[in-house]
């Protein structure tokens, strides 16, 4: 229940973060963020491909019914989480080069939760 | 004189009327020629009718006999056998596919390599397995990753 929350706040503030960037009239894009404490990753997709870094990687790969996500941050370390629920799968499947990219794994390797942002606040073109 | 030749004239007409009641039933009773020729092929047809039903009845229940014998020492027995066969065999093959799966996670975590080409050959070997164990399977590779067990090429 507790860490429910605590997903629920983090994501929160995590959107609310990145709307207030687009807000603000920045660019919105962000790095590959890594926070094992929490046990998720974030990151905008088109944001990291377009840093000079060739480290930095986010996004999810599927096939058929089940699908990986993965990140890397700057630092090199790599998190990724598994699922063949449907939920999370068709969210992977809604990753495209523009998209925001947050995931939570277990300790398990599974995906507890994915999120896909696509819309005008993402890196622009 | 004149009493009793009335009484034998009476005696006499009752037995002629008598008599004449008896013939009529007879001739009630007792079928014309053409009545009877029909009686008689009707009772024919029915007689080869009863005979034919039986001839029927026998045929069946020689037929229902065979089906039993067969059924119950071929058929019936063999069916279940073969879906015992097939499901010993499905199941032998799902333990070999899970057990090469996992070796190739073993080998994945021992190298520390996890290629894009491996990926795919884990989820080709994978894709017909119950969706427990292929998670589970994959799962494994996902939390080595997360244990910087395993670093994974990226496209």
């Amino acid at each position: 229940m507790r860490s429910d929350f605590r997903r629920i706040l983090l994501t929160a503030l995590a959107a609310a973060a990145f709307s207030a960037s687009a807000f603000a009239g920045f660019r919105s894009g962000q790095q590959v963020v890594i926070a094992d404490q929490y046990s998720l990753a974030n990151g905008d997709v088109g944001f990291v491909h377009h840093t000079s870094d060739d480290v930095q990687w986010i996004g999810c790969l599927t096939a058929g019914d089940a699908g990986y996500c993965l990140a890397r941050n700057q630092e090199g370390v790599i998190r990724s989480c598994w699922s063949n629920e449907a939920r999370w799968v068709n969210t992977m499947r809604a990753v495209n080069s523009d998209s925001y990219v947050l995931f939570y794994w277990d300790a398990s390797g599974y995906c507890t939760y994915v999120s896909v942002q696509n819309d005008s606040s993402t890196m622009p073109k | 004189m004149q009493t009793s030749k009335g009484m034998v004239t009476g005696f006499v007409a009752g037995i002629v009327v008598a008599g004449g009641a008896v013939l009529l039933l007879r001739d009630d009773v007792t079928p014309r020629p053409d009545e009877s020729a029909q009686v008689a092929e009707l009772g024919a047809k029915i007689e080869r009718l009863e005979h034919s039903v039986s001839q029927l009845s026998l045929q069946a229940a020689g037929s229902s006999r065979g089906v039993a014998a067969d059924g119950g020492t071929s058929s019936a027995a063999t069916a279940p056998a073969t879906d015992a066969k097939k499901e010993q065999t499905r199941l032998a093959e799902q333990q070999r596919v899970v057990a090469s799966a996992e070796a190739r996670v073993e080998q994945a975590i021992q190298t520390g390599q996890w290629t894009l080409e491996q990926a795919r050959d884990l989820d080709r070997l994978t894709v017909d397995l119950p969706a427990e164990e292929r998670g589970r399977i994959h799962a494994r590779i996902a939390a080595a990753i997360n244990n910087d067990q395993i670093k994974p090429e990226l496209p």
